[in-house]
């Protein structure tokens, strides 16, 4: 009687814990342009379609914020893999859910690339939990041996995805 | 069938050289091999050196010298100079000398050698300098005329054969590259992934 209820409470403790991390994943593709500084000035190319897989908690039912960690693949030119750690924090107009986020960017092999990256989501339901997440974010580079010497990179992506609650 | 041709110009179009002139801004937007500087995607293999005596025939003599090869009578001003003055210490200059000399410079030598009174000049020297006329065409830069030691008086022993001004190491070499081309090799050609260039990023 007593490993039973020992049990329980354990069976509780465990899912207590589990809603004080309320997780989801999201993936999508991002493209846009990108803008560096060249001799003869500014120089604006199309960017390369990335894929972007992040997983994102509220932490301790604090809704007002949302952690993630993010991977980013380009698909095309030099394959390269990009870490994306940040801070969303949702807020609604009009009753639609939207979201801002804060956080950097960088690719780590086989070159490398820092910068941040501000990013703005819409997030409307798309079907039962699925959300949609569609939007547009702004990085800035500075650093990395993938950067010409004396070069700075800004990049501005739509982005479109969907996010699934774990 | 018809669309055949059309294919193949295609597949020319794509296989051709299209890093040239490509515009970058980072250097993953070039092909593997190639780095951006100043916008454009350049190779990171430098051009080869292509030195315009290296065919000329051994016994083409003084004539060839004077005829304006600037390498040539360079070559050949410095070995005979060394090998006038006698300097042990400079006779291995003029071995470096004339390691990198062009095989057209033999005919030099021996004149200016010819043209030296017994015991100033050791033969060695010019036994060295003829032996090492195998031309070294990437080590031209080492050929400049201080490699040879001090000038003698008695030089003018050599003097027809520096007839002419010495024009210097006018065929120096200089690596056609950026300054961005000492960037640190990534490694990228031991990245055994697939390319998954689909033109996208290109400038149109």
């Amino acid at each position: 009687m007593r490993a039973l209820l020992c049990s329980a409470l354990l069976l509780g403790a465990n899912t207590a814990s589990a809603k004080q991390v309320e997780a989801e994943l999201g993936v999508g593709l991002v493209t846009g342009l990108m803008a560096g500084n060249v001799a003869s000035g500014t120089l604006w190319m199309g960017s390369p379609f990335k894929l972007r897989a992040d997983w994102a908690a509220h932490i301790e039912e604090d809704y007002s914020r949302r952690y993630r960690i993010g991977l980013e693949v380009p698909l095309h030119e030099r394959i390269a893999l990009g870490i994306r750690p940040g801070v969303d924090f949702p807020f609604k107009v009009i009753g639609w859910p939207f979201s801002i986020g804060l956080g950097l960017r960088s690719y780590v092999t086989p070159y490398t690339l820092h910068g941040v990256e501000g990013q703005l989501s819409w997030r409307p339901k798309l079907l039962g939990k699925i959300e949609l997440d569609a939007g547009g974010s702004a990085s800035a580079f500075f650093f990395g041996n993938d950067l010409p010497s004396q070069g700075a990179l800004i990049e501005f992506h739509g982005h479109l995805g969907v996010r699934l609650p774990l | 069938m018809r669309f055949f041709p059309l294919l193949i110009a295609i597949a020319a179009a794509g296989c051709g050289d299209d890093n040239a002139d490509q515009l970058c801004i980072r250097h993953s937007n070039c092909a593997m091999g190639w780095y951006c500087s100043q916008g454009v995607c350049r190779d990171k293999t430098p051009a080869p050196v292509v030195i315009a005596d290296a065919g000329s025939p051994a016994d083409s003599g003084v004539t060839d010298a004077a005829a304006g090869d600037a390498l040539s009578v360079a070559d050949a001003s410095a070995a005979a100079d060394a090998s006038v003055v006698g300097d042990v210490s400079s006779s291995s200059d003029a071995s470096d000398v004339q390691t990198d000399a062009a095989p057209g410079d033999v005919a030099l030598t021996d004149v200016a050698v010819s043209d030296v009174a017994p015991g100033d000049a050791p033969l060695a020297d010019a036994a060295s300098a003829t032996d090492a006329s195998e031309a070294d065409a990437d080590q031209v830069g080492d050929a400049s005329p201080q490699d040879a030691g001090p000038v003698d008086p008695l030089s003018d022993a050599a003097a027809p054969v520096d007839a002419g001004p010495d024009p210097g190491p006018l065929d120096v070499p200089v690596p056609d590259l950026a300054p961005d081309a000492g960037i640190p090799d990534r490694g990228f050609g031991s990245f055994p992934l697939p390319s998954f260039d689909t033109g996208f990023g290109k400038p149109r």
